[in-house]
């Protein structure tokens, strides 16, 4: 009899949960203000170096991502140099952190709880066997009859683990207590456009939604729902009731037909989702890896137009900005395989891991050459624009001469690539993508990540122009730890 | 990337797609070159409405640093 009154209440509790799960996750904005929520404009530099902007993309790759990011992160706090106000960390003057599903989680979770970080999110996540807690939630028979029901799936039961376990209910409306940078943009992908949505209010507004009482768990969940594993994460789209959304000038610019494509495709489908006619009701989302696996899409156009609700163009020419510093942690791998070895060809899931990552990681490869490509440009437009202004004065004594503000851009990339030593870089170029490491691999991971930042040219030469006297902090990675990851026998 | 230099007399904040682009004129007397995304802009300036036209939509291509697209607003009398 006991077990019967167990068993109905179980039944009771699952159909009240399966009741509760019909409602859309994100709720309708009560009226269109372009002026509040989880915008760039509406967090503070609170004693952030006002002319320098260091922005942050995070690539995907599980909780091997999420462990190389936090080694920077961890590389960044180190980072010392001696500003106005004495001694700071590299890491408190950070703007932007652009993240991509693995990478996702260290960049959230450091934007809620930035006192605890260091010390909490290893054992919170890096530790966690988060697959196991998955597949735990997936054998509980009270999640079979949810799953069972149309308004709930896969990627809300992994949802519900991450806000529990890691993210502790918070909500994006917390990330605006205090509200203060880095400015934390959780990137997925929109199934239908093939683009990239990121869980801002900009772009919420185009949904008129309120992003501020959304789960950040949603988000990160939505930003690493690889496909297959996890089911997309669907939003309502609410423009149909209306909000009075009014879009911005810089939008409606970049919407002209004739525009060039990169300016004008993703303005024209920024507002498709407000379109009356053959409107999407419901967007769904998978991993941001899909559109953009490093994260540096949205920094690119943020940097190199107006077409962004954050631009740094604009910033740059108010004069608010004089120093640019983009680091891009991508924690991409090149697993070997022995397909040459056989005349026969690879198999089907050779084939499907092949096409799932290849021509992400040659476009994410393109991404980082743009930027370095686009900052060599203005470093050099800038220069010829100032030198002849500089000739005109001394030639002819001309004092009203036109100019380019001086700013001074720095790409730095880290990634595997990087590592000299070629046994290390293949160790960790055949590491697997998942969401459960052992405890040394991750540990390998976060001291190769800050020997990469404090190893890199191009960090150096950003630090010194923010602090002549900068020295980069050695790093040792310990010969132990190595071999416990990448002997022939260690399980990675 | 374009460049764009924004004439008024006076110095003045510029606009564009409703977004400040810092002050037309530079602390030598001469202009700011702004660096801008190619394609179509509307441009105005801010401070009192004594200029003309109200605001200017340009699409702007074709410019170098050394030969930016001079938008010309002139000051109402």
């Amino acid at each position: 009899m006991r077990v019967t009154v167990q068993s109905l209440l179980l039944l009771a509790a699952a159909a009240l949960l399966v009741a509760c799960a019909g409602q859309p996750i994100n709720t309708k904005l009560g009226a269109f203000d372009g002026t509040s929520g989880y915008r760039y404009r509406n967090l503070s530099s609170e004693g952030n170096a006002d002319d320098l902007l260091v922005i942050l993309a995070f690539s995907g790759g599980g909780t091997r991502a999420a462990a190389f990011s936090f080694g920077v992160m961890e590389g960044l706090s180190d980072t010392k140099y001696r500003g106005r106000n004495g001694e700071r960390a590299l890491l408190e003057d950070v703007d932007v952190i652009s993240s991509v599903s693995g990478g996702s989680f260290t960049a959230a979770y450091y934007a809620l709880f930035r006192k605890e970080f260091f010390k909490e999110f290893p054992g919170t996540f890096l530790h966690r066997d988060i697959e196991g807690d998955l597949l735990l939630r997936a054998l509980s028979p009270v999640n079979w009859v949810r799953l069972a029901s149309p308004g709930f799936d896969r990627i809300d039961m992994a949802a519900e683990l991450y806000d529990e376990v890691i993210f502790k209910g918070a909500k994006f409306s917390d990330l605006l207590n205090p509200p203060r940078r880095p400015f934390i943009i959780l990137n997925a992908t929109d199934m239908t456009l093939g683009h990239r949505f990121e869980f801002t209010q900009d772009q919420f507004d185009l949904l008129c939604s309120d992003l501020g009482p959304l789960k950040v768990a949603n988000g990160v969940a939505a930003s690493s729902a690889f496909p297959g594993l996890l089911s997309p994460l669907t939003l309502k789209n609410f423009s149909a009731e209306g909000c009075g959304y009014q879009a911005p000038g810089w939008l409606t610019d970049a919407a002209q037909k004739g525009n060039p494509m990169p300016r004008y495709v993703p303005a024209r489908e920024a507002l498709s989702y407000q379109a009356r006619e053959h409107g999407r009701p419901y967007i769904h989302l998978l991993d941001g890896g899909l559109a953009d696996n490093i994260g540096l899409r949205g920094p690119y156009m943020a940097l190199s137009s107006d077409a962004s609700p954050w631009s740094v163009l604009s910033r740059i020419n108010q004069g608010r900005v004089r120093r640019v510093v983009v680091i891009t942690a991508n924690a991409k791998t090149k697993p070997s395989h022995d397909w040459d070895q056989r005349r026969r060809a690879p198999g089907v899931f050779s084939v499907l891991g092949f096409v799932a990552s290849g021509p992400m990681d040659n476009y994410s490869f393109d991404t980082v050459q743009m930027v370095r490509d686009f900052f060599t440009q203005q470093n050099a437009d800038i220069k010829s624009v100032n030198d002849c202004a500089v000739r005109i004065k001394d030639a002819c004594g001309v004092t009203g001469t036109d100019q380019r503000r001086i700013v001074d851009f720095f790409a730095v990339e880290l990634s595997f690539d990087a590592v000299d030593d070629d046994a290390l870089r293949g160790c960790l170029d055949n590491l697997p993508t998942s969401f459960a490491l052992p405890q040394k691999t991750a540990g390998l991971l976060r001291v190769v990540a800050r020997s990469l930042l404090m190893g890199s040219k191009d960090f150096h030469a950003a630090m010194r122009t923010i602090d002549p006297a900068w020295t980069p902090s050695p790093v040792t990675i310990d010969p132990a730890l190595r071999a416990a990851v990448c002997a022939p026998s260690a399980s990675r | 990337m374009e460049h764009v230099i924004v004439e008024f007399p006076e110095r003045r904040e510029v606009f564009m797609g409703g977004v400040s682009q810092g002050d037309n004129l530079n602390d030598s007397g001469g202009y700011w070159v702004l660096p801008v995304a190619e394609g179509w802009h509307t441009f105005t300036l801010g401070g009192p409405k004594d200029f003309a036209p109200e605001s200017q939509g340009v699409d702007v291509r074709g410019t170098t640093p050394g030969q930016p697209l001079h938008i010309v607003f002139t000051k109402k009398v």
